[in-house]
């Protein structure tokens, strides 16, 4: 199972920087718009991106089908850039803000794609 | 000492937290407080539970004090974990209000945000121009989004609580309330400012994506694009009897979805120049049958057989579902070989048999799997072919006759329908000259900041 969400971390990663090379301006460097858009650097962002997958339940790796299994990543890479674009990494309070973005998008994603 | 749980709260109790600020927040289990524990407690009452006035006071000041108090939310989502039928509390309760709290961290903004959005909005409604501080940044659109989804939530515990529309908490659901529904009269002006004409599809290019969103769009309108959408794809786009753009297509089962802003932030939408496919001969020939308006009638003509196509698609195509996520990789493998070799076969299809399918409905009873533009690239074939037919059958009547097919249709009958990606279709009506990208209409621009 550890490969397995290595390599779905990996997804949501490249997912994320996809999405922002798609809509950077064409002279910003990619590590640029990270800081723009989430105020994050792309280190960061990564180790988010570990910790979504590490709280990501098993079914979310084998239910449905792999096209609904796919847009559950696109799913979660935009309600991330979303809540990133309202926080302040820095702050205080993100570990908490961040674990409960973690199990309420989670939970969301799993009611629409009836995964439970 | 921490006070002990009563099992029922009795009518002197609910008064004495109400008068007595000291008793009301004196601690109890999990660190709350009294008047936290009773909130909680009286939300988890089964629905036919009655509630007092007092208690609903209780509730609303509980609701209206714990907006976005994260520390309160961490101490309930450590609740979770613990039994929580011992102090009557239900478990379902707990989570939900700690996503109240945690959807309310940014409860001051959203009304500054949505003052402003109000008055975009009453601007447009009035036609009075508007600049760049009238317009919403990425943050702000994020915070105002967030806004409109905690209707459901407010909802909810309105039912609940029946709490008063003059209550501090009733005030704030009265902003949400109207926050989600700025969000849906965003999307509905603009799917009511946007024409369908037939022969429109819309599409996702992925390679180029980027460069043609970025000639039209600001990055800020480039970021919520790509937040808000769902379709990766192509669609057919058509004009359903109540003359609104309608979504046709197989995601991955047949569906018909309202065009919505989203949808049109993220695709570019394409249209078929039907007029292109007609020798200067046969366009005579459509004179002479319906006069000088024949192109008119024509169109007209063409959106009634796509109407007859597409209205009822979940129904009509039932059979349907998308090809495989393995199977979309070969169909991309096959643009690799030049001259689109990779697509070509050798067999003919049958157009006709396309036809049949399509309008005899074929796929409501019959299993079958197509890539999405091999469903729009089947369509169009059998809505041309059908198109055919009709005025084959008027010019009879006027015994008139056309040169070959009156429309000519685009598609080589050696093309391997079951690998027409996006791309290759686009390409394919792009070599006959008979497809035109349409313009963003300033509906889209004019909510988002330029910078």
């Amino acid at each position: 199972m550890e490969d397995v969400k290595e390599k779905y971390a990996e997804n949501l990663k490249s997912l994320a920087r996809v999405f922002l090379h798609d809509i950077k301006d064409k002279n910003m460097p990619v590590k640029d718009s990270y800081l723009l858009i989430m105020g994050a650097t792309q280190h960061d962002v990564s180790i988010c991106f570990d910790k979504i997958t590490h709280a990501i339940p098993d079914v979310f790796f084998y239910k449905r089908s792999a096209h609904v299994r796919e847009n559950i990543k696109e799913d979660i890479v935009k309600e991330f850039v979303l809540f990133m674009a309202q926080e302040d990494i820095t702050a205080e309070s993100f570990d908490n803000d961040f674990s409960n973005f973690i199990s309420f998008t989670i939970a969301e994603l799993g009611h629409k794609y009836k995964m439970f | 000492m921490p006070f002990e749980i009563e099992q029922a709260i009795t009518e002197a109790e609910a008064e004495k937290i109400l008068r007595d600020k000291t008793y009301a927040n004196e601690k109890g289990p999990f660190g709350l407080t009294r008047l936290q524990i009773v909130s909680l407690q009286l939300l988890s009452t089964p629905e036919d539970h009655k509630i007092t006035a007092n208690q609903r006071k209780i509730i609303e000041m509980f609701l209206h004090d714990s907006m976005g108090k994260m520390d309160l939310n961490k101490k309930l989502r450590s609740m979770l974990y613990t039994d929580l039928k011992e102090f009557q509390l239900n478990k379902k309760v707990i989570e939900d209000i700690s996503y109240f709290i945690y959807k309310t961290r940014r409860v001051n903004q959203i009304s500054a945000i949505l003052e402003k959005v109000t008055e975009t909005q009453r601007r447009i409604d009035n036609n009075i121009a508007l600049d760049e501080r009238h317009k919403i940044s990425f943050m702000e659109y994020s915070v105002f989004v967030d806004g409109a989804r905690l209707n459901k939530v407010f909802t909810s515990l309105q039912k609940k609580v029946q709490y008063d529309s003059s209550s501090h908490i009733g005030k704030i659901h009265e902003k949400i309330t109207r926050a989600d529904e700025l969000n849906k009269k965003m999307e509905k002006s603009f799917s009511q400012s946007f024409k369908v004409h037939p022969g429109t599809f819309s599409t996702e290019s992925i390679k180029k994506k980027a460069i043609m969103q970025g000639e039209v769009l600001s990055f800020f309108e480039r970021i919520v694009t790509k937040i808000i959408t769902k379709h990766k794809h192509t669609s057919k786009l058509y004009e359903n009897k109540e003359k609104e753009a309608t979504l046709s297509h197989i995601n991955p089962n047949p569906t018909e979805d309202k065009f919505l802003l989203r949808d049109y932030l993220y695709t570019d939408v394409y249209q078929i120049k039907i007029e292109n496919l007609i020798s200067s001969k046969n366009k005579k020939v459509l004179q002479e049958i319906y006069g000088a308006n024949w192109l008119e009638q024509l169109r007209e003509k063409y959106a009634r057989i796509e109407r007859e196509i597409h209205d009822n698609t979940a129904v009509s195509f039932a059979g349907l579902l998308a090809q495989p996520e393995d199977f979309q990789k070969k169909s991309g493998r096959a643009s690799l070989l030049p001259f689109g070799l990779g697509h070509l076969k050798i067999k003919k299809t049958s157009f006709s048999e396309v036809h049949r399918r399509i309008l005899d409905r074929h796929y409501k009873n019959n299993e079958g799997r197509m890539l999405c533009s091999e469903f729009v690239a089947q369509c169009t074939i059998a809505a041309m072919v059908e198109l055919n037919k009709q005025l084959a059958q008027d010019a009879a009547a006027k015994k008139v006759n056309f040169v070959g097919k009156p429309v000519k249709i685009p598609i080589s009958k050696h093309e391997d329908l079951s690998l027409i990606q996006p791309d290759r279709f686009i390409k394919i009506l792009k070599s006959k000259g008979c497809v035109e990208k349409r313009k963003k209409a300033p509906e889209v621009a004019k909510y988002f900041k330029k910078t």
